[in-house]
């Protein structure tokens, strides 16, 4: 049974993650709209619509001056719409206080809509559900393969210190750690897509292969694969490096240990010791690691996604941010930050629960 | 008694003596003499890039006329050592015509009339490897507009007709003329500046070369540059090498005066074209070639690099600077204050950063932010998002440094807090602090970089902004093939990065043991 | 009225438990650690007072409130008076008024706020238990010792401060001093960072000290030549100090008076020789009974320990005597049994100098 500081310390880890959640969606709101971010390009899609509207007045032969009291009632009525005759404020806090209430609305922008293959109307929770799945494939599915790997590899590495393989793995670690996926992903777009023609140079298509998937479960399988191994690929070697270096790190420190060193002694076979000994002790801190990298991919990553034009969170993400969408933006935020944080929180709870040091 | 010990102040070398031992022990390692060496190659070329480049250069980068002379989207000239064929680029300014006459009545010369006045400049051009110019450009550099007085009377600049004529005379001894000659005045000549190659006119005289082939307009329109250097056969068009020569043909006519006072009055500069450019764009150019609008990626590549470093550095220290203060305040004092940092530290973690920086971004954008104003606020929020993870392990470094016994020495000596965090607290965690600082640098560049990639620009000439334009370039429909834009930028924002890193685990191996024996 | 140089007077020094704020919202009563619990004292000039026990009775705590190394707000109760120097005294007597104890010519060390503190600090220093943690290791002797000259604007300039450094090398018999003085702590042995610590607190020219076990984390062989040179000190500057210890035999051989103390509490005080050879209260009875027998014609008699169980927690202090859980006389003497669960004893002479807390021995 958690004793009671176990519980006011998960409490108060409870508090502190709920406000993080709360501060970054207003955090966000008032950014859009104590810049006039939002104004601006509100405005700049009134214009259009008034535009079309007028233009379309004008194939109809309607009398100048009736015309312009038409197109300036319509014009009012966009305003009153998108709420741009109030200050920001009665615009953006509001929306703020609907979305922490789960009621996302209304996706504005067509650019946002576009990248989630739809068109408007949309509701936000719609295309986030639209453009989920296709980063779960990319970037979660990558980031498995990566934990899977690592814990294969990382404690055998932690085992053989100083031998040429983990030197090569350090040293492989560290060049990756200096590049960004993103960097990576163009370098890879432009030599197995442009050179080598393995690989696709545009992704947007695969919307197609996974909206139909069960139209033709194997073709779109294959047509999807095509798509994905790049970035997948990309993914994989990138975070290998970063993940093989805490692994690492974290084996390091247990196969010091003398427990290990005991059963190295006994003459356990190295299979075993790293099984029975090393994975059980580090299961914990690389359950951490792969959850919380987990629950932050959920977002996306918004400029690997845009290199590769993969229209998944990390692009509605971006559509979102230059089309000014505010619903769409503080959907996003709040979604993924909600994941975190009750990833977060999890963890949390987890590690009170099976580590029996822990006991606050 | 007699002493062997000085008073003396501890010198410099004492001072830094753990900074120097550190050093030593950096250049030992492999991955530390890498990263070391490249860091040392970048602040050279740093160093480099002040010395040659004006800090404004970034004006002088966004203002697309100042480009225009150079070809666009080519390689660099090295590439012909490689093997491939490149066609020089050559631009000559001349401030006197290779000769001048004086045509009373009209003259024909190579199929046009000349009358007046008439200087000629002329730019031989040899093309010496089977590849395509660019194209012709013409630049009148400087034009002279005075009023002058003839005969009592005052003629004005815009009553002097001038005619120009641009021949291409070709090694198969062809002459093209690139552009259409109508007569303006001079005034008009020195507004308008530049005498382009004109695909369509070229066309038609390209056209009457090949009679009998079933060349169209359009494809002699498309292909118009090609035409004039080339050969055209069997629905291909192969370089024409040789030596070719371009020639500027500039008439002077005034009404009512005489041609010899034209011509004293034009001779003695005070009226009429002073200095020409005379540019064949070639297909290949500089040493890192060009971008879409013929801007010279060389430059600024090299100028991004102390940019570059400049970035880091402020975003890494102050972002140490402000993780160090926090941690040791949060771990020292404890109490609230501990608990409030530890919370904002909590809630910062959980805030989406990048997002909410690109928001940021696009907003300052949308508002047409200045470039200095966009790179500040991308550093501030680098800064703000960047000091937590530090300052939590700063807090636990100062936690138990606080609890050795020779800060309760010091206290009972009288120090104020103030001097124990000084003098005691701080200087142990320095050296993992300067590792923390190595590996933020990098981390500071990329961040920037990747906002660029994504469309967030600052406009200074930076890898990220060059990266981005290619990108672009790339993603409007242009190849992938310009390797020359795309590779050189990612690969020094690589290296750069890389070095860091190097130096980072380097440094981190030999702070590391140290702090754990204590 | 002695003439003392520090007295300390019904001294408490209780440290929170930290309590979670669900505990805070069920009302929980706030929990100590009573780690003093009422002590009294005074140190006289050139006296050294023991304070003996075992780990975890509060002697290092009552040293370190004595220096103010204790933050105030864990001085629950009591004060600590100090006799400084006239200028200090006349000093804290401008800034502080109300922290001078008139009567007595003393300072009350924990009425001046911190702000003020510093020119106290000169006049009281500590010696740490382990020579190890209580030098900086990234500074040099030299830096160590002009430390203390630095914070206290003690010197002009740096090379009377280095004159003052090797001067007080040389006190601690660290000689010839050129060779120590550009050393780093890690090149020193253990002695050797021990006298760097008492020249450190020594160089103030203090007139009080706490040495806080000094020699027990140091090799046998080498105590001796500790200890003499701290007794040299002593004696030249006529310094009063209290010397923690939890070994008898080496409080006999360094104080004069000795208070052995139990869970927070002095328990019995006397002069040094009639508290070994006369020992009254039942946990100094074991104590001394625990003294390793020098002369081996004795060794061989079986010593009975005459304690029981262990220390209890310094949160939860029994009532009445804390020492009866473990008092084997309270089981033998049932007549002062009542006593002994009802009410605490005090401290009464029973013979001159000599004070024992036991009910064993109330005249009433």
């Amino acid at each position: 049974m958690p004793s009671s500081r176990v519980l006011s310390v998960l409490i108060k880890r409870g508090i502190t993650l709920t406000a993080a959640l709360i501060i970054a969606v207003f955090l966000s709101a008032i950014l859009i709209g104590a810049t006039g971010y939002d104004e601006k390009v509100l405005k700049a899609i009134v214009i259009t619509q008034v535009q079309a509207y007028k233009q379309n007045l004008q194939r109809q032969n309607i009398p100048s001056t009736e015309l312009n009291k038409l197109v300036q009632a319509y014009q009012q009525s966009l305003e009153e719409y998108y709420g741009l005759n109030k200050p920001w404020y009665y615009r953006v806090i509001p929306l703020a206080v609907s979305t922490l209430k789960l009621d996302l609305g209304w996706v504005q922008s067509t650019q946002v809509a576009d990248v989630a293959g739809e068109q408007l109307p949309l509701r936000v929770s719609e295309a986030i559900m639209l453009a989920l799945p296709r980063t779960i494939i990319m970037i979660t599915a990558a980031e498995l393969i990566c934990a899977l790997l690592v814990l294969r590899i990382g404690p055998a590495l932690a085992y053989r210190r100083g031998s040429i393989a983990d030197r090569a793995a350090i040293s492989y670690a560290a060049i990756m750690n200096a590049l960004p996926v993103w960097w990576i992903a163009l370098i890879a777009v432009f030599a197995f897509g442009y050179y080598l023609r393995i690989a696709p140079t545009r992704y947007r298509e695969v919307i197609y292969y996974i909206n139909h998937f069960f139209e033709d479960p194997l073709h779109n399988m294959l047509m999807i694969l095509w798509y994905a191994w790049l970035p997948m690929f990309v993914v994989v070697i990138s975070f290998l490096g970063s993940w093989l270096y805490s692994v690492r790190a974290i084996a390091l420190r247990v196969v010091g240990e003398d427990f290990v060193a005991v059963a190295r002694a006994k003459g356990l076979p190295e299979r075993l010791v790293v099984k029975k000994y090393v994975l059980r002790v580090i299961a914990g801190p690389v359950l951490t690691l792969v959850i919380l990298s987990l629950a932050g991919s959920i977002g996306g990553f918004i400029i690997t996604e845009s290199i590769f034009g993969w229209p998944g969170m990390g692009s509605l993400y971006y559509a979102a941010i230059v089309s000014a969408d505010s619903p769409t933006i503080l959907g996003l935020i709040y979604i993924t930050t909600a994941v975190y944080v009750a990833a977060r929180f999890v963890l949390e709870v987890l590690y009170v629960l099976l580590d029996p040091r822990v006991r606050y | 008694m007699a002493r062997a010990v000085t008073a003396r102040r501890p010198s410099l070398k004492e001072r830094f003596r753990g900074v120097s031992e550190i050093l030593t022990e950096v250049r030992g390692q492999l991955m530390g003499k890498i990263g070391l060496g490249l860091i040392v190659f970048f602040v050279v070329v740093s160093i480099f890039a002040l010395l040659t480049i004006p800090w404004d250069f970034y004006i002088e980068w966004n203002d697309r006329k100042l480009w225009e002379e150079y070809p666009e989207v080519v390689p660099p000239v090295w590439v012909s050592h490689f093997g491939v064929p490149v066609a020089q680029h050559v631009s000559k300014i001349m401030s006197e015509p290779t000769e001048t006459m004086l045509y009373k009545r009209p003259k024909d010369y190579n199929g046009i009339t000349l009358f007046g006045y008439t200087t000629i400049y002329r730019l031989r051009y040899r093309l010496k490897d089977p590849a395509f110019p660019q194209g012709i450009l013409i630049m009148f550099e400087d034009v002279a507009i005075n009023n002058f007085t003839y005969r009592g009377k005052l003629i004005r600049p815009d009553s002097i007709s001038v005619g120009v004529h641009v021949l291409l005379h070709r090694p198969d001894g062809k002459v093209l003329l690139i552009n259409e000659p109508t007569p303006r005045s001079l005034t008009e000549i020195a507004s308008a500046k530049t005498v382009r190659f004109d695909d369509a006119y070229v066309a038609n005289q390209i056209l009457a070369m090949y009679p009998g082939t079933n060349m169209t307009k359009d494809y002699a329109t498309s292909n118009a540059v090609k035409l004039a250097f080339g050969v055209y056969e069997d629905g291909v068009i192969k370089p024409l090498r040789g030596t070719y020569e371009v020639e500027l043909i500039v008439t002077y006519l005034a009404r009512g005066v005489s041609l010899e006072a034209l011509k004293n009055v034009i001779e003695a500069g005070e009226i009429g074209v002073r200095e020409v450019k005379m540019v064949i764009e070639g297909s290949a150019y500089g040493l890192m070639g060009t971008d879409s609008y013929g801007r010279d990626i060389y430059r600024a590549l090299l100028y991004s690099f102390p940019v570059e470093l400049v970035i880091g550095f402020i975003a890494a220290v102050a972002a140490v600077v402000i993780g160090l203060m926090m941690g040791v305040i949060s771990g020292y004092y404890g109490g609230w204050v501990d608990e409030i940092i530890q919370r904002v530290i909590d809630i910062m973690g959980a805030i989406p950063a990048l997002p909410i920086l690109i928001l940021v971004g696009a907003a300052l954008q949308e508002r047409g932010a200045s470039p200095w104003m966009m790179l500040f606020v991308i550093i501030a929020f680098l800064i703000i998002f960047g000091w937590g993870g530090l300052a939590i392990i700063v807090r636990s470094m100062t936690l138990s440094i606080k609890s050795e016994p020779y800060v309760d020495a010091a206290k009972t000596l009288g120090a104020s807090n103030i001097y124990i965090i000084f003098k005691h607290i701080i200087p142990q965690i320095v050296p993992y602090a300067m590792a923390s600082l190595v590996f933020s640098v990098p981390a500071a560049v990329l961040t920037e970089a990747g906002l660029s990639v994504l469309g967030i620009r600052h406009n200074l000439p930076t890898w990220g902004t060059v990266l981005a334009d290619a990108r672009d370039y790339v993603y409007a429909g242009g190849s992938y093939g310009v390797w020359w834009w795309i590779l050189p930028p990612g690969i020094l924002m690589g290296l750069m990065s890389v070095a860091f890193v190097f130096l980072g685990l380097a440094l981190e191996t030999i702070v590391e043991p140290r702090l754990r024996r204590r | 009225m002695v003439d003392f140089i520090v007295r300390v007077e019904d001294l408490r020094v209780w440290f929170p438990v930290a309590r979670s704020f669900i505990d805070v919202l069920r009302g929980r009563a706030k929990l100590y650690v009573h780690a003093v619990d009422g002590v009294s004292f005074f140190v006289r000039e050139g006296e050294t007072y023991c304070l003996a026990g075992e780990s975890g009775c509060g002697k290092t705590t009552t040293g370190r409130t004595i220096i103010r190394l204790t933050p105030p707000e864990n001085v629950v109760s009591g004060r600590v008076l100090f006799k400084p120097k006239k200028e200090v005294y006349e000093y804290i007597a401008t800034h502080v008024p109300e922290a001078i104890v008139e009567e007595e010519g003393a300072v009350d060390v924990y009425r001046v706020p911190s702000k003020y503190i510093k020119p106290l600090r000169r006049e009281m220093q500590m010696i740490f238990q382990d020579p190890f943690g209580s030098l900086d290791p990234r500074l040099r002797v030299r830096d160590i010792l002009e430390e203390p000259l630095i914070i206290h604007n003690m010197g002009e300039g740096h090379e009377e401060r280095l004159e003052r450094v090797i001067k007080a090398l040389e006190l601690v018999k660290l000689t010839p001093p050129e060779e120590f003085i550009e050393r780093y702590p890690h090149q020193l042995s253990g002695g050797q960072r021990q006298r760097v610590a008492i020249a450190r607190a020594l160089i103030l020219n203090p007139r009080f000290i706490v040495s806080d076990e000094p020699v027990s984390m140091l090799d046998v062989s080498i105590r001796a030549e500790i200890l003499e040179i701290l007794d040299e000190l002593r004696r030249k500057f006529k310094l009063a100090q209290v010397f923690i210890t939890h070994d008898l035999a080496l409080a006999r051989y360094v104080c004069d008076r000795i208070g052995v103390m139990y869970l927070g509490r002095i328990v019995e005080e006397g002069p040094v020789d009639d508290i070994i050879e006369n020992p009254l209260h039942p946990y100094t009875r074991a104590l001394v009974a625990a003294i390793p027998e020098p002369d081996p014609e004795n060794r061989k008699k079986l010593r009975e320990l005459r304690i029981k169980g262990e220390v209890p927690s310094a949160v939860h202090i029994p009532a009445g005597c804390r020492f009866r859980p473990r008092c084997v006389a309270f089981d033998e003497n049932a007549w002062v049994q009542e006593r002994c669960r009802a009410e605490e004893p005090e401290l009464i002479e029973v013979e001159p100098g000599h004070r024992v807390a036991c009910w064993l021995y109330s005249k009433a």
